[in-house]
């Protein structure tokens, strides 16, 4: 017994030590690079294996923005989990469009039945107390894209002129009250029939809403969280019940004033989401690959574009994206750019700040699919909640960094 | 108590060889060698005196050496060695230090009278280690770097198990074969990573897997106190398949070749000056010029000769009741030999001290070799290495009774 444990309380301190010792040791090596060289030549000497490839300003063809006249759909925010804008600033406009369910998804079940009678659906809004308030206007709506003109022809149908500093013509100072008649009728017969069901959520029936100021002196004005709608109706002769449901969807669209002579510049803006567009001749990028390709093994190792940001002092948080196409729809785009990187400057020093946008995924794919002659890359500002409203940047060329390494 | 104590050792032992078997890096000359960098593969008796063995009659000499040392054993033989290599890189005036474990040999032997004795054994022959990174930091336009690097990694060698055996000849000498199976692995990847790249890294990496047959043969013959050997052996062509992966698949590819390795020779002598002393020395020649292969390995070989001596001291081998030093083998050695490039070479000295255990049934080796290797196209590069070795060994004679374990 005694043996064993001297043993042990010999052994544990000198393995350690031990351990110790080699811990201390290098675990690889950067000398003898000659030895391996002659061996293998070209294996170990970073210079022969890697080529940097400077894209500058003379392969751009052209940078300029978008929209231009007739591009669709620019400008339109997401703004479920965050806030609402309407209103009128400089030359940029914004209208709301929201949308609910019916019935309200907090309910278990059908909310309704036949005998039920209703009183009024109340749909409210929250002004950002931040906000100056004006009056809005509410309109009824099905389709988003007539959220910046709505259109009687069309059958949008103005319902109410909130206020929401207290001179509405509204028995609640910030909500459209909808009484029995037409409307209010057809989406409460509506609602009797629907089923809360969250997997049939898109064949529910839903109503639309336009909030827009069509009024060109106002400014803008946010509005904090979902609207919500609520139903009050009477069972039998006395109960009255009343429920909220948030929307499910709500969305605003800013637009600029002048996409003729705003697109003839790489610009970048907040509310109408321009977007600036360079377009490369990538001709000189694949001939010296090739020029290093004799076995097909160049590989692009590292692709970066450097954005300089705003001459004042401020970050650049910007979504980019490298494709072989100009994609002049905004929806299509806002698809593109919502899985594209976003990178955001450190500094805010002015002329400093900048963002080292890699494209190195999107550059190898058009390496092994079709080298394409024209490069487009698209910049443009990430949604975010701090983002100055009318927050604008003027982007010169960004000029493209490439690593190229042959094995 | 015993046993948490007994528990907690082997847990301790445990952990330091698995850590130890995590380390890698030896050699960076290793790979301008075909199979890698020879290694002296012997018993711990014989590596301590710097591996001049071919010339030596010793039970715990096994068969590392000379088969023909199978014929002079009359009982059950085991060996095992194992080594914990230091090496030092230099380069100008930087160098590196790396470790790494390497298991060496571990060998059985069988008498059966009248037949002979039997042995049976696995060698680590030649080993290639080498973990190479190397960084440069290049500049970009906007005045931001970019750190790209490349990691070149190769590690194998030739690994053999053989059967083998030995009997006396006659009255005047004993004679020994082989059978050897070996088995050659090499791996060699290259990574190359940027840190801006926020990709995966391209690699190309190939592998190769060698089958081949050899036989050993040798002779002891004993002439008082003068002991020859003579030991050579002869690896017959085999196939190969070499297999090549890169980032870009299409470049992959497997395809088949030959090898053949070179044959050796060795000869050596031994002569007993006294009870207490006993001298070495053995030479030999590895016929690279014969070495054979479909596809390039390495760099440009050449013969590759060997010397190595050494010699035996045991204080008081003969008395009855010795004091346990006095029992003890005190052992020094030098080797020399080319590498299978013709400009380089390789020298080492080696003391070593055994430690007889159950009156005589068992020897413990500690042992260590201290010397360098040098390549003389390269003026600046060397490196120095330290192994120590430890070599158990054991002996028992099936037909006899005995209380005494090992």
């Amino acid at each position: 017994m005694h043996k064993s444990k001297r043993r042990c309380l010999l052994t544990v301190p000198v393995l350690l030590c031990s351990l110790l010792f080699c811990s201390g040791l290098d675990d690889s090596t950067d000398l003898g690079a000659g030895v391996i060289e002659d061996v293998y030549p070209g294996r170990v000497t970073i210079d022969k294996h890697i080529r940097e490839y400077r894209m500058d300003s003379s392969s751009c063809d052209t940078g300029f923005s978008l929209p231009g006249p007739g591009d669709t759909a620019f400008g339109v925010h997401w703004a479920n989990d965050s806030n609402l804008v309407i209103g009128t600033q400089g030359n940029e406009r914004a209208a709301a469009f929201v949308r609910f369910t019916c019935p309200p998804d907090t309910a278990p079940t059908r909310l309704y039945s036949a005998s039920d009678s209703l009183r009024s659906i109340v749909i409210r809004f929250f002004c950002d107390s931040t906000s100056a308030p004006r009056n809005v206007m509410v309109w009824r709506s099905t389709d988003r894209l007539h959220a910046l003109n709505p259109n009687a022809t069309d059958g949008d149908r103005i319902l109410d002129t909130m206020g929401f500093n207290g001179d509405s013509v509204s028995t609640v100072p910030d909500s459209v009250v909808l009484v029995p008649g037409a409307l209010a009728d057809t989406i409460f017969a509506a609602c009797t029939t629907s089923v809360h069901d969250s997997a049939t959520l898109a064949l529910r029936p839903v109503i639309g809403f336009i909030l827009t100021t069509l009024n060109a002196s106002d400014t803008i004005m946010k509005f904090a969280g979902k609207p919500q709608i609520s139903f009050k109706f009477k069972r039998g002769s006395t109960d009255t019940s009343i429920t909220y449901g948030s929307s499910f969807i709500a969305t605003y669209q800013a637009t600029d004033g002048n996409p003729d002579s705003l697109q003839r510049i790489p610009m970048l803006s907040y509310a109408s989401k321009r977007t600036a567009v360079f377009r490369y001749n990538a001709d000189s990028l694949w001939s010296t690959i090739g020029t290093m390709d004799n076995q097909q093994n160049a590989q692009i190792v590292s692709a970066v574009f450097a954005l300089k940001g705003p001459a004042a002092g401020d970050t650049l948080n910007v979504r980019y994206l490298l494709d072989s196409t100009l994609v002049r729809n905004g929806y299509a785009l806002d698809s593109l750019l919502a899985v594209a990187p976003a990178k955001q400057s450190a500094a805010t020093v002015p002329n400093t700040s900048r963002v080292l946008a890699n494209v190195l995924t999107s550059l190898q794919n058009f390496t092994r699919n079709g080298r394409p002659r024209a490069l487009y890359l698209y910049v443009r500002f990430a949604e975010d909640s701090n983002q100055k409203w009318k927050k604008t940047v003027r982007l010169n060329v960004p000029l493209l960094s490439v690593m190229i390494a042959v094995p | 108590m015993m046993t948490s104590s007994f528990t907690c050792y082997r847990v301790s032992v445990g952990v330091f060889l698995a850590v130890a078997s995590l380390c890698s890096a030896q050699s960076v000359l290793s790979v301008q060698y075909p199979s890698g960098l020879p290694l002296t593969h012997a018993t711990g008796p014989s590596l301590s005196i710097g591996g001049a063995g071919t010339g030596v009659r010793n039970d715990f000499f096994g068969m590392a050496d000379n088969v023909a040392n199978l014929g002079g054993m009359k009982r059950a033989i085991f060996s095992a060695t194992t080594s914990f290599d230091f090496t030092s890189i230099n380069e100008g005036g930087a160098s590196s230090s790396l470790f790494a474990l390497s298991p060496r040999l571990i060998s059985f032997a069988f008498h059966i009278n009248p037949v002979g004795t039997f042995g049976f054994s696995l060698d680590q022959r030649t080993t290639t280690r080498l973990k190479f990174v190397t960084t440069s930091v290049i500049p970009l336009y906007d005045g931001s770097s970019v750190t790209d690097s490349i990691g070149f990694a190769d590690w194998g060698g030739l690994k053999s198990w053989q059967a083998g055996w030995g009997r006396e000849i006659g009255r005047w000498g004993f004679a020994g074969v082989s059978y050897e199976r070996m088995y050659m692995s090499s791996e060699n990847i290259t990574l190359y990573s940027a840190d801006l790249g926020g990709g995966e890294p391209l690699y190309d990496s190939t592998h190769i897997l060698f089958r081949g047959n050899a036989v050993r043969g040798g002779v002891l013959v004993p002439v008082k106190k003068l002991t020859l050997g003579i030991s050579g052996e002869y690896v017959f062509e085999g196939d190969a398949e070499r297999t090549t992966e890169r980032t870009d698949s299409t470049t992959s590819g497997r395809d088949n070749f030959s090898i053949s390795l070179p044959p050796s020779l060795s000869f050596g002598a031994s002569y007993d000056l006294s009870p207490s002393w006993m001298a070495a020395v053995s030479s030999g020649i590895t016929l690279w010029k014969n070495y054979r292969s479909g596809f390039t390995l390495g760099g440009t070989v050449d013969n590759a000769l060997s010397f190595s001596a050494g010699m035996q001291y045991v204080p008081s081998p003969n008395l009855l009741v010795p004091k346990y030093w006095e029992i003890m083998q005190y052992r020094l050695g030098f080797r020399y030999c080319e590498l299978p490039v013709v400009t380089g070479s390789e020298f080492a000295f080696t003391a070593g001290v055994g430690l007889p255990l159950l009156k005589g049934g068992g020897l413990v080796d500690f042992i260590a070799e201290y010397g360098s290797r040098s390549d003389s196209r390269y003026e600046n590069f060397s490196e120095g290495f330290l192994h120590l070795y430890i070599g158990i060994n054991g002996g028992r004679k099936w037909a006899q009774k005995t209380r005494i374990r090992y």
